[in-house]
């Protein structure tokens, strides 16, 4: 789904949180998914709430969280992170945890700092365990897992977890 | 070998004429840099630094040490221009004075710079002879690191035998083990202090071979070179030295038949000396243990109604897994180590929770060790030293050698001369492996080597004690290792108006850190110190990672600094960011960020943990230190100033010296690099 696409089924409602706290922020409604995006060069989670399509669940709705994020934000100008563009993701679920196989040009080589690579993953993180059922999140490179990024810091072959990303 | 060495020196003098000499007035500074060469250090007499590399005098005691340590041999007269230097492989090396360039064989290869006479003395530049002498070259420890190399492997079929011809740059040891996985059966061998630049699929099928791979791994200093072979069915095999020792056979064949009539005659060389790799099929007898282990886990079990067998000869070659035995599979734990003496000297009993494969190996004289390894265990309990009480045994010590990237239990023991040990399976028991260490004196065919199974179903009476933790290596009380983030086909982040790229200005900032810390009088290891990849080039990330924590870990640190520059998709965040994961680490974080920020008087964006892999997987304090972001125009251009680097540097030291209290002696001598 285009970011313009996904404007039309936007609601604009947009909270800045620290850490995983909706400081202030009523729960979405079911038919809603959130999307956190980091902040460049802070610790801080930006949540956007876009509107799913009714009924979709589990794998289906990561998937759709995954889509979401991978687009970018709404506001390309509030230096918030994001994935290369030229990413992808596939997601399934094993039991709590979704399995992200991303593709794209993030599996050949990361050439930004931690501080990218950590609010990234921990954006990614946040924004499929924001789904009921979901606790952890297994990340792939083409289909394998793999113990970080090529040029990367963070350990990837373990799931991650909102807890790994805790201060 | 008088009409090759006759036509390299003819061709060094054309290439001498044919080649601009430098008319450079040569200085050549003294150095105390350290080489090693195949693990060990070299100490020379005149080591000294001309034109940024290396050079020695062609008669300096260390230079000849080293070429000793590869069984080459150097032949030069004073007074004429030619060195010649003869491979263990018989390959020709021939340096020329005043010529820039080194003819292996006579094929040339050019080199920075010739040959030079100073002060009476002739030169020879280091680096080039390591390269044509077939060594990995590598800087490592303020000094220079040359590695042997595995150089080809090839094969042939030789009726029912399957011959593998291994090739190295130096004299081949190695290590054999043998693991069978319900249909599947594997041969390793492993070559330690070996490196290699083969492709990993060295070869293809060939009679009882299925598929061969070779891979490297370990620390830079010291690698391991391992050649895994998928064998097609059971086979029995022995390998042998060839003339020269820098060369090997591996024979397969279906039965043992089949091996004792081989007749090999592949080596260009007459085979003069050959070490037999022998499957131990020993079972010793059981022992009434009379001197108690220094701290065994558990007691240790005796079957006395078990008859007292004399001790059986290992068998020349048998099939390492009767049929039926199981495989071993999951790790198991050393529960108990002992000390007993038996009839023939004194024996060292190992007890276990389950199957496991073994190997062990034996070195002549002069250097007499041995060891045993056991593949997929754990020690319970600490490493500990063995009092074996006999006088021509130095020292004898159970460790967990490795924990990656298999977990390795092993039995090093030192004697003082050639000393027969023998290896079995402990008659009467299921779960214990005896090492017998004979007082009288080898026979010369004694075997050097052996592999084996103990074979036990999982016992019943393994130590019900949970498994202790793994102790890592014994902290050096002065000595730091220093990680320069990035190298080789790992760029980092790049500046490209800037000219800036993170692993040169994190290589910078780590010599500086390096001097800084070694005028303190700390020893300092650097995980690499040129541009190139600490792990395999071709490996995954996580061996790049995870060699650079075995660099640490090995050398037993007291911490650990991993070194980066920071950049975001965004211009806007700058400053000084440092990382931990372990939470006890968290205060040497604080340190290193505080002095580190109070030093380069940049932005202060605080400690941070995350789950870094270098900072997780080192054994002591580790900090990962995003010093200041490429990304931003004022960091940015900050970094394009050595003093901004020095002050970076500076502030890293401080933070190390207000963690550590500075550095205490050490009651041990250097690690290995």
């Amino acid at each position: 789904m285009s970011s313009r696409t996904r404007l039309a089924v936007t609601i604009a409602l947009v909270l800045s949180v620290a850490g995983c706290n909706h400081r202030g922020a009523e729960p979405p409604p079911t038919n809603q998914i959130t999307v956190y995006y980091s902040k460049a060069g802070s610790d801080t989670l930006v949540a956007f709430h876009y509107s799913a399509a009714p009924g979709l669940s589990g794998a289906a709705r990561a998937q759709y969280a995954v889509e979401q994020l991978l687009a970018g934000p709404l506001d390309p100008a509030a230096d918030l992170l994001t994935f290369p563009p030229d990413t992808r993701a596939k997601v399934s679920l094993k039991e709590a945890t979704a399995v992200v196989d991303l593709t794209g040009s993030i599996t050949k080589r990361f050439s930004r700092g931690a501080g990218d690579e950590a609010g990234l993953f921990k954006s990614l993180t946040y924004t499929v365990t924001d789904i009921p059922g979901i606790t952890a999140v297994q990340i792939r490179l083409n289909g394998v897992v793999v113990p970080s990024l090529p040029g990367g810091q963070l350990e990837l072959d373990e799931p991650l977890s909102r807890t790994t990303f805790a201060q | 070998m008088m009409i090759r060495l006759a036509a390299g020196i003819a061709l060094a003098a054309a290439l001498a004429l044919d080649l601009p000499v430098p008319a450079l007035a040569t200085t050549v500074t003294p150095t105390s840099a350290q080489v090693w060469v195949a693990g060990r250090q070299i100490p020379f007499e005149k080591l000294g630094i001309a034109f940024g590399d290396p050079v020695a005098p062609v008669n300096d005691s260390g230079l000849n040490a080293m070429l000793d340590q590869v069984a080459a041999h150097l032949a030069w007269q004073p007074g004429t221009r030619f060195v010649a230097i003869t491979r263990a492989d018989g390959e020709l090396i021939t340096f020329t004075v005043g010529s820039n360039a080194v003819s292996v064989n006579s094929a040339a290869t050019a080199i920075p710079f010739a040959p030079f006479t100073q002060g009476g003395q002739l030169y020879l530049p280091l680096l080039p002879l390591a390269r044509a002498l077939g060594l990995g070259v590598r800087g490592f420890h303020g000094g220079y690191v040359f590695v042997p190399q595995i150089l080809s492997i090839s094969s042939r079929q030789d009726g029912p035998r399957t011959i593998l011809h291994i090739a190295g740059s130096g004299v081949i040891s190695w290590h054999s083990a043998y693991a069978a996985q319900s249909r599947a059966r594997t041969l390793t061998v492993s070559f330690p202090g070996f490196g290699t630049d083969l492709a990993a699929d060295v070869q293809r099928r060939i009679g009882l071979v299925a598929r061969g791979t070779i891979a490297e791994n370990g620390p830079p200093g010291y690698p391991t070179t391992t050649l895994t072979l998928a064998l097609a069915g059971k086979a029995s095999f022995v390998a042998r030295r060839g003339d020269g020792g820098a060369e090997m056979d591996i024979v397969i064949a279906r039965d043992q038949a089949a091996l004792k009539t081989a007749t090999i005659a592949a080596t260009p060389s007459a085979v003069t000396r050959i070490n037999n790799v022998v499957v131990s099929a020993t079972t010793l007898p059981t022992a009434t243990p009379q001197v108690a282990s220094p701290t065994p886990a558990v007691p240790e079990p005796v079957d006395t109604s078990s008859p007292i067998n004399g001790v059986t000869t290992a068998a020349p070659v048998a099939e390492p897994t009767p049929s039926g035995s199981p495989a071993p599979s999951a790790d198991q734990r050393v529960t108990a180590v002992s000390v007993a003496r038996v009839p023939t000297g004194m024996r060292i009993t190992l007890t276990l929770s389950g199957p496991v494969s073994f190997s062990w190996h034996r070195l002549g004289d002069p250097d007499d060790r041995f060891w045993l390894d056991l593949d997929h265990a754990v020690l319970v309990g600490a490493s500990r030293d063995l009092d074996v009480q006999l006088d021509f045994i130095k020292s004898a010590k159970v460790s967990q050698h490795l924990l990656v990237p298999d977990k390795v239990v092993r039995l090093s023991i030192a004697p003082s001369r050639d000393t027969d040990i023998r290896v079995g399976q402990v008659a009467g028991t299921s779960n214990q492996i005896g090492i017998e260490i004979e007082t009288a004196t080898p026979a010369p065919d004694t075997p050097m080597a052996g592999v084996g199974e103990l074979n036990a179903a999982v016992v019943a009476n393994a130590s019900p004690r949970p498994m202790a933790s793994i102790q890592p290596a014994a902290t050096v009380g002065d000595l730091v290792v220093i990680d320069p983030g990035h190298g080789g086909n790992d760029p980092g982040s790049l500046n490209p108006d800037l000219g800036l790229t993170e692993k040169n200005l994190t290589l910078e900032i780590s010599k500086i850190v390096q001097n800084r810390l070694q005028s303190l009088g700390w020893r300092v290891v650097m995980t690499r110190d040129g541009d190139y990849e600490v792990g395999d080039p071709n490996g995954v990330d996580k061996q790049e990672l995870q060699a650079r924590d075995d660099v640490a870990n090995a050398a037993g640190a007291t911490v650990f600094v991993s070194i980066h520059i920071n950049s975001s998709v965004s211009t806007a965040p700058n400053g000084t960011t440092t990382y931990y994961w372990q939470p006890a680490d968290k205060a040497f974080a604080q340190d290193v960020q505080a002095e580190t920020v109070a030093s380069d008087g940049i932005a202060d964006v605080g400690v941070k943990r995350e789950d870094f892999y270098v900072i997780k997987h080192a054994a002591m304090p580790a900090v990962l230190v995003e010093t200041a972001f490429l990304s931003n125009a004022h960091d940015g251009t900050l970094l394009q100033q050595p003093a901004f680097l020095d002050r970076i540097a500076a502030g890293i030291v401080k933070g190390i010296m207000d963690f550590t209290g500075g550095p205490h002696a050490s009651p041990t001598p250097g690690p290995s690099p």
